[in-house]
């Protein structure tokens, strides 16, 4: 959770540069209607990160100067000095609350209503008094701190018991993390027990056989130990007991008796732990808290927590992506070298020069696997950090909702997936407030309680697609068409596809639903997402059925991917077959393609539709030889044949971009470069399968 | 870039430029444009291209698209000689850079001129589009045309003069 903040405390601090150089240039130029644009976006992407992150108030402030932005933008009001001013005001503040998000700080609590007020004035929510207001927070702020019994300061003995589910693996967790991450939140024993496997039979290398009782002695809330498990609660037994004592831990006849059961399939039984404790352990002492204490010690804390932060950051540094992508040429680069060079020794053998190649072969790979994940990341990192906002915002919505992602370890370029983590929230929060329907509604029509939203990714060629698909209600193409007209951007008797009126939702200012939320209803999240989308040289397209769902779908170039291809040759060029689709190979003759009518091919006794490779790309219609190869690729559903001359072998390709010139050639997805030095192109089989459809309806018709 | 230009057009400075050959005709551009020139390497042709982009090569990992100046200039198609090469162009198209490979018969040399002795085109009596040059400048008993490259090989332009099937590209 920890590592979470920091990531929204950073983001935060980049929008918030944004917003400063926005404002000051709005400063100078109060009707650049751009730069109120941008103003409002950075504004509203600021809303939707503290409202993940669950900083209520934050979210709430940033809301309120959002709907002055908002109006501004409609032209329902105009920019003012003051305006201006209370921004710039707000601003400032901002920047002390994102680390303080509670308002823990009393100047900053001050501050805080003093600018609601001044923003409400704005917006003409009335001026409400800042004592109330204070009152009321304050209750809400006390509450949490008088439910619990113990004072936040004092040490505690924690027992937690945790017993992960065999499948644990599976979703990629590993128990170990969270083992130490909460010895990291203080002293602890950490007794691990392996379960009785009777014989090796039974065993089960990827399940997980291990469970823990871990000793906790801590200052921490009962609450946060359990935050640390919040991605594991569901197949996990995870029970958590305070012992009222500390000093256990470093005592030595306390450590004998637990650490007794180590290794052993053995449940620790917690009242002899208890009594135990009693007679060696310090008794708690539950001291009556003091007005002036309960202040103190969060703002104490939270300096703590300042410095933490300045220290992580440190850790890490900030590289511009052109030295990024240079690092990467030259790796490839070098990985090709070694290629030619390996390629030389093969054909001069001198054990000397063997040798040499071996080494630089080894050190050429990890520099490879270094470069690349440096900028490699797989999207997994992305998508679990979207569970907790699925969690969130539908409890908040009152909608029962489960949430599935599927291909987590598609690699994306580390800057890309950071810039696609807006775009994606916006599209969740939709999905889960406009989308899904609350239980009964479901229930009436059929469909489970539960709704589903599905996070999907996966390669296609040289391209990432990730699809946001939800059960919910869909989208009506009429109603989109009305609005569209209502708005004027279309008119009434234009024909269009479904296809291209659901892109008037990618339209600044095109929302259709009812109410505003909190969540979304703007319409401002769809333009934003395009807009981040296209930057990303990508494109987003939706499609709906009513009460079947939507799925919107992004697909993004890669500026570098490394993808396992199938080397064929084809009127000696050589291309990338996408290992990924190939299902199999056959080797017909010729004659059997060429008089054939159906375009047919019978292969293991199914009939097989193929494409002529060389009739597609203008070479001569066959090979020399007599034989053909038939590489079998699924696309989707179906299953379609390829022909092409040769198959050479498995390689692995680090597609490159051919460029724009060949844009309307994209049936070819990029490029690779192979170990002598030629180029191999890689092949997009769904376009060309695409391709060739349309091809036959145009000679049908 | 464009004022730049037009500020060393004011002071007279003086330039580099390079000379080369398309069939019997010179042409020149600034040496700033021109990144490096290559020997003709392996070119892949790409399927259902257009004629005058020849294919793809590798410079040094990196794959670049190769052009044939002397189709895009309506000459015959280029005959491979000794003399061959790539000259391998930055160009500027939309505030993007592009890379791109230009095939030419020979290049002749590099050298200095003042800006200032760069005339005019003639507006009429040429055969090339008076967007692709920049001036004419006399070399001894010949002219040379002074290409303004960005224009010549910006990808837009190729989209009109190929005859490819796809959509016009929208500018946004």
């Amino acid at each position: 959770m920890e590592e979470m903040k920091d990531t929204y405390i950073q983001e935060a601090n980049e929008l918030l540069e944004n917003l400063e150089s926005s404002l000051l240039s709005l400063e100078d130029n109060p009707n650049d209607k751009s730069n109120i644009e941008q103003v409002f976006r950075v504004m509203h992407t600021l809303k939707g990160n503290s409202s993940m992150f669950g900083l209520t108030k934050i979210a709430e402030f940033v809301h309120d100067l959002e709907t002055i932005y908002d109006k501004i933008r409609q032209g329902e009001m105009q920019l003012s000095k003051e305006i201006l001013n209370t921004t710039l005001a707000s601003f400032d503040h901002l920047n002390l609350i994102i680390v303080d998000s509670e308002l823990e700080e009393e100047l900053n609590k001050d501050n805080h209503f003093k600018l609601i007020n001044e923003i409400h004035k704005f917006i003409g929510k009335g001026s409400v008094n800042s004592h109330d207001i204070e009152q009321v927070i304050e209750e809400q702020e006390l509450q949490p701190v008088a439910v619990s019994s113990e004072p936040i300061d004092l040490p505690k003995t924690f027992h937690i018991h945790f017993e992960p589910e065999e499948s644990i693996f599976l979703d990629g967790s590993n128990p170990l993390f969270l083992v130490a991450e909460l010895a990291a939140m203080g002293k602890s024993i950490i007794v691990p027990h392996f379960k009785h496997v009777t014989s090796l039979n039974d065993y089960n290398p990827t399940s997980c056989f291990t469970y823990w009782d871990i000793y906790l002695e801590s200052t921490c809330q009962k609450t946060d130990v359990l935050d640390v498990f919040v991605f594991v609660e569901g197949n996990s037994t995870i029970e958590i007991t305070e012992i009222p004592f500390i000093e256990l831990i470093s005592n030595a006849s306390f450590n004998e008796v637990v650490n007794g059961t180590i290794f052993k399939d053995l449940k620790t039984d917690i009242t002899s732990i208890i009594l135990l404790a009693e007679s060696i352990g310090k008794k708690v002492e539950a001291e009556p808290i003091k007005n002036d204490v309960l202040v103190a010690t969060p703002v104490e804390a939270q300096k703590v927590a300042k410095v933490e932060t300045k220290e992580k950051v440190v850790s890490s540094i900030r590289v511009s992506s052109d030295k990024l992508d240079e690092l990467m040429n030259l790796v490839s680069e070098l990985v090709t070298t070694q290629a030619s060079l390996t390629l030389y020794n093969q054909k001069n053998e001198t054990p000397e020069l063997e040798v040499i190649s071996e080494n630089i072969e080894k050190l050429s790979r990890r520099l490879r696997d270094i470069a690349f994940g440096m900028t490699l990341v797989p999207i997994n990192n992305m998508f679990s950090r979207f569970q907790r906002l699925v969690r969130d915002v539908s409890m908040a919505l009152g909608k029962e909702v489960q949430f599935v992602t599927e291909g987590g370890e598609t690699e994306l370029d580390k800057s890309i997936i950071e810039t696609l983590t807006d775009p994606l929230m916006h599209i969740i929060r939709n999905s889960l407030d406009h989308g899904l329907e609350l239980p009964e509604v479901r229930e009436s029509h059929n469909k489970d309680r539960k709704g589903t939203v599905k996070l999907k990714a996966f390669y296609s060629g040289i391209s990432v697609y990730i699809q946001i698909i939800d059960d919910g209600k869909g989208i009506d193409v009429n109603i989109i068409r009305k609005k569209a007209i209502s708005k004027g951007f279309l008119k009434e008797d234009e024909v269009l596809t479904d296809k291209e009126i659901f892109d008037f939702i990618f339209y600044p200012g095109f929302s259709t639903a009812e109410v505003i939320t909190d969540i979304s209803g703007r319409g401002v999240g769809m333009d934003v997402v395009k807009r981040n989308i296209t930057d990303l040289k990508g494109v987003v397209s939706v499609e709906s059925k009513v009460n079947v769902g939507t799925t919107l779908t992004i697909k993004l170039p890669l500026s570098l991917s490394i993808i396992d291809g199938l080397l064929v040759e084809i009127a000696h060029v050589n291309y990338i077959i996408p290992l990924s689709v190939v299902n199999k190979c056959y080797e017909v003759d010729n004659s059997e393609m060429m008089d054939n009518f159906n375009k047919l091919l019978i292969l293991d006794e199914k009939q097989v539709p193929f494409i002529n490779i060389r009739q597609e790309f203008g070479y001569k219609n066959v090979s020399d030889s007599e034989k053909s190869q038939i590489i079998v690729v699924s696309d989707g559903d179906k299953k379609v044949g390829i022909s092409v001359d040769y198959i050479v072998g498995e390689y692995q390709a680090v597609v490159k971009p051919i460029g724009k010139y060949y844009k309307n050639q994209d049936f070819i997805s990029g490029a690779t470069i192979l170990g002598d030095g030629s180029i191999a192109l890689v092949m997009d089989t769904h376009k060309i399968i695409d391709l060739y459809t349309e091809h036959v309806k145009l000679e049908l018709k | 870039m464009k004022a730049e230009a037009t500020l060393e057009r004011l002071s007279g400075e003086t330039k580099s430029f390079l000379s080369f050959k398309l069939a019997e005709e010179h042409f020149t551009i600034p040496v700033m444009k021109i990144m490096e020139i290559l020997e003709v390497p392996k070119i892949t042709k790409v399927p259902q291209s257009p004629n005058f982009l020849v294919g793809v090569i590798n410079l040094r990992g990196a794959v670049l698209p190769v052009i044939d100046t002397r189709i895009k200039f309506g000459m015959s198609q280029i005959q491979y000689t000794i003399n061959t090469c790539i000259l391998v162009l930055s160009i500027e198209v939309n505030d993007e850079e592009l890379v791109v490979g230009a095939l030419v018969d020979s290049v002749s040399e590099v050298f200095e001129l003042d800006e200032d002795k760069i005339k005019p085109t003639p507006t009429i009596a040429t055969k090339y589009r008076a967007d692709y040059i920049q001036g004419m400048i006399q070399e001894n008993d010949h002219f040379m045309m002074v290409l303004n490259i960005d224009k010549v090989f910006s990808s837009n332009d190729l989209e009109s003069i190929s005859e490819s099937k796809g959509m016009p590209i929208k500018e946004d």
